[in-house]
């Protein structure tokens, strides 16, 4: 058929190198027609998950409420969970720091991502009238098309090939404006991404808020040799191109790229960016949860139970059994110091050691074991 | 005064809930006058929100314990929403609430949404804290009062209260066939100061049908009056619009052109199986409209339904002009390459120019003919039926003609086309002889007057006396002209064929 051969030359024109730094103009009419809505293009080469975050978020606020954006981005290593997600829930943040795996929490709803240089992130933001959970994803899955890659939307608004998920979405609305936003999985470390979303923590600990739903998931890699950012790229600003009727390549004035350099969106994303790269967003915003767990001691079994608000611990208790045998005298004080010395500590290990750190000091044999153990578990 | 007044109000609500609809239009003309006068403190709140939201209050009257106040239920932000997350409280107890201002965030699969509330208030007490999961539509969430002063008083209010006053209030809520997010004291009040979303129906010939209901029929263009409710006295609920949708009456119009089958030939084996998870339902896919589709719709639609067509046939012997294309080829050099439809194009330009009559349109008051032959040529493309147009056909060569028609076909294939290339022209051209067809009646592509339809070239035996065996093989093409009789009368229509069929056997007459 003739079409697709016609097709790909004009393709990788528009993969050709996109210009660098094209003023951060606000959003205007690609083409004159007032019945055509406005579209635009942002492209960011920053790997700076909260830069990146923060720059959609200036787009969903600032841009206008009848325009089409598409804003394609991706991270350094990172970890992205859900607007009302528990991170000690959904990842394993001691492989995090070993493996130097950022996180960052998004605004938008649903689970846990995993993001590295081999993923690719798209947000398409619409008037809040066109929203609909489909069509962005669809729009996705054809431009899949273009790349050879037989991929569909499943029940869930993800993108799949062959029952392995490739894309996950999630969506934000707000008064005038949504945005659904996606991952695409090119050549991502799937074993980095399965050891840093696997918590030891996931059954033990009983959380408000939004559970993610696990999936299988597979690279595009495995699906074409050729696939790659640009060209994932190119093809969704192509597909983008086409519902608009418009031109969307390194020539018109209707794609930004931007990177870490551009002073403009710096300025631009500053105070949002410092926000949500605070302890206080990342794990302050996690809705309640209790932690229970318990561990056979010599001496005794001991329960414990960490109920935290806000990331900070609001009741922390140890005990044993209410029909066991009174443990040591020690363990018996060690259980009501450390209740209250956890009392409004933050969730975080050297937060807690060093709230503990009295008690370790004053030199009780069952206090210390105690206070590693608790230490230890979160 | 508060109390007095709203018991009024309640009194008078009960009494047309009982009564026919439009007693209680009546009724409540007197109620919207009289509160106003009676109680300053309670307002009659028309508030215009966003069309998604619907925020299931029920109204709190007096009780001996608890003064006014009102009950906030889980809003349905989406017409598909059945339950969702409450996030992040973004006010507490004891703030002010201003119109607009955003309570709480909610999550349902996967989005994140504002609960906007859009009245004024205290928030007194908060019934479904943070992180509480899958709450449903309705179920409570907050209580605002109007006073400051009432806030202390809700440090104990507890949920089964609120949840005892819901079960109060909703046989009320259901006799009222009020708009979404119409807060009125009275039912049927709010049939006068309906929120500019809900405006489509007319006033005279209300529909009873739920907030949600309402939401899910505009969102996919259903006309209510269609529906048949299932509800309390023939309310149409949301089930009642999900059986409509499944009964096929109403297609998506969205502005996707969302076709699994477009996988290139490539992925052939994949693109079933893409079509199949697509189509989730039994034996059928809906493919959304896509805006060419619709245009194409439209235009022929309107062309078949107003012209007068009628029907030409011709048989044209091609052999004289395949010789002077093969020949013409050869000496080409590779710098073009003409089709038999370059020789048809500029026949009929030619022809056009002895006939102008055909090269006329219908201008309702008056025909315009045309100096030019700018000729429309119909080209295939995956996304529908386009007509680009060479333009001045009879001062152009057989070889321009070609360049401009193989380029203005790869452009429409690519979706490249500007307006004025496809847009105007005075006749067209439409061949179908590559895919075999022999004869076909196209329809004319408004505001020209005629379309000719150019079929395959086929081999047909003729008799010769000339010949050895007494006959000989010929190559016939068959064209039909469809023309519009308001415009081109039969004999000139048949003088046009004349002369495109003088053209073609005597291809060296084109120079003349």
């Amino acid at each position: 058929m003739l079409f697709p051969l016609l097709l790909r030359p004009a393709l990788r024109r528009r993969c050709a190198l996109l210009p660098r730094l094209s003023p951060l103009a606000p959003v205007r009419a690609s083409h004159s027609s007032s019945l055509t809505p406005k579209v635009h293009c942002y492209i960011s080469k920053s790997a700076d998950p909260y830069t990146n975050l923060a720059f959609e978020d200036w787009l969903l606020r600032t841009s206008d409420p009848n325009s089409f954006i598409l804003y394609l981005w991706r991270n350094r290593p990172t970890i992205v969970i859900g607007r009302n997600q528990n991170p000690w829930k959904e990842c394993n943040l001691d492989m995090m720091a070993d493996r130097d795996v950022w996180l960052a929490r998004r605004s938008s709803g649903g689970g846990t991502v995993y993001h590295d240089l081999g993923n690719t992130n798209y947000t398409v933001l619409m008037p809040r009238d066109a929203f609909t959970r489909n069509w962005c994803a669809e729009m996705v899955a054809r431009a899949l098309h273009q790349l050879d890659i037989p991929a569909y939307v499943n029940a869930r608004h993800d993108v799949a090939v062959d029952d392995l998920k490739i894309s996950g979405s999630a969506f934000k609305l707000t008064r005038n404006r949504a945005f659904h936003h996606g991952t695409m999985l090119i050549d991502a470390d799937l074993s980095r991404l399965h050891g840093c979303l696997h918590s030891r923590n996931k059954d033990t600990i009983e959380a408000k808020g939004v559970d993610s739903v696990r999936s299988r998931v597979a690279n595009l890699r495995e699906y074409s040799l050729s696939i790659d950012h640009s060209s994932f790229c190119g093809a969704v600003m192509h597909e983008f191109a086409t519902k608009f009727d418009c031109e969307l390549d390194g020539k018109s004035d209707s794609v930004t790229v931007w990177d870490d350099g551009s002073a403009d969106v710096a300025e631009l994303v500053r105070k949002e960016r410092r926000r949500i790269s605070q302890w206080d967003w990342l794990y302050g915003q996690t809705p309640e949860f209790i932690h229970r767990f318990h561990s056979h001691f010599t001496w005794a079994t001991v329960f414990g139970s960490i109920a935290a608000r806000h990331g900070r611990i609001s009741k922390a208790e140890i005990s044993t059994s209410a029909s066991a045998l009174q443990p040591p005298v020690g363990a018996c004080k060690a259980f009501a110091a450390i209740s209250r010395l956890l009392h409004n500590a933050r969730y975080h290990k050297d937060d807690i050691r060093s709230c503990l750190q009295p008690l370790i000091a004053e030199g009780d044999p069952y206090a210390i074991q105690l206070c590693e153990w608790v230490v230890a578990q979160i | 005064m508060a109390s007095r007044s709203s018991n009024l109000a309640r009194l008078l609500s009960r009494s047309a809930k009982l009564a026919a609809p439009r007693a209680a239009a009546a009724s409540t003309r007197h109620i919207t006058r009289a509160a106003p006068r009676s109680a300053p403190g309670v307002r009659i709140i028309r508030a215009a929100v966003p069309m998604q939201a619907s925020s299931g209050v029920s109204r709190g009257y007096s009780t001996k314990s608890y003064p006014d106040h009102q009950v906030i239920g889980m809003p349905a932000l989406s017409p598909t929403m059945t339950q969702g997350n409450v996030g992040q409280w973004q006010k507490s107890v004891g703030d002010k609430i201003e119109p607009g201002d955003v309570l709480v965030e909610i999550e349902t699969d996967k989005a994140q949404m504002d609960f906007e509330f859009q009245e004024e208030g205290y928030l007194a007490k908060i019934l479904a804290p943070t992180g509480t999961k899958d709450l449903a539509i309705d179920s409570p969430v907050a209580v605002i009062v109007e006073n400051e002063a009432d806030v202390a008083a809700f440090a104990d209010f507890s949920l089964d209260q609120a949840k005892a006053k819901a079960d109060d209030a909703q046989p009320k809520e259901e006799a009222k066939p009020a708009p979404k997010a119409e807060k009125e004291d009275t039912p049927a009040a709010s049939a006068k100061a309906e929120a500019p979303s809900a405006s489509s129906e007319p006033k005279g010939d209300r529909v009873f049908a739920s907030p949600l209901a309402k939401t899910m029929a505009k969102e996919k263009n259903i006309d209510l009056a269609q529906v048949k409710g299932s509800g309390p006295r023939g309310r149409i609920v949301k089930a009642d619009i999900e059986a409509y949708l499944e009964s096929g009456a109403a297609a998506q119009p969205a502005a996707a052109a969302a076709q699994p089958a477009a996988a290139p030939s490539a992925s052939k084996a994949a693109a079933p199986k893409a079509a199949a998870p697509a189509a989730a339902s039994a034996g059928f896919t809906d493919i959304p409209l896509s805006s060419m589709r619709k245009v194409i719709a439209t235009r022929l639609t309107e062309a078949k339904a107003t012209i007068p067509h009628y029907y030409l046939t011709q048989s044209i012997t091609m052999d004289s002009v395949n010789k002077l294309r093969s020949s013409l080829n050869a000496a080409a050099n590779g710098s073009y390459k003409l089709s038999v439809n370059d020789f048809v194009i500029k026949a009929a330009a030619c022809a056009l120019r002895d006939v102008p009559e055909v090269n006329s349109s219908w201008q309702g008051e008056f025909i315009r003919q045309h100096h030019h032959a700018d000729i429309a040529v119909a080209a295939a493309t995956p996304a529908g039926l386009i007509t680009p147009i060479v333009r001045t056909c009879d001062a152009k060569g057989l070889r321009a003609i070609s360049g401009d028609v193989r380029e203005l076909v790869a452009r429409a294939r690519a979706n490249k086309l500007k307006p004025e290339e496809f847009q105007g022209g005075s006749f067209t051209i439409s061949n179908l002889g590559m895919y075999g067809i022999t004869s076909f009646s196209a329809i004319i592509n408004s505001p020209h007057s005629a379309i000719l339809s150019v079929g395959t070239t086929e081999s047909r035996l003729v008799l010769d006396d000339a010949a050895e065996k007494g006959f000989r093989a010929i190559e016939v093409m068959s064209v039909q002209l469809s023309a519009d009789h308001r415009v081109v009368d039969g004999a000139i229509g048949a003088q046009f064929l004349k002369a495109l069929k003088g053209y073609l056997e005597n291809p060296l007459t084109l120079l003349l």
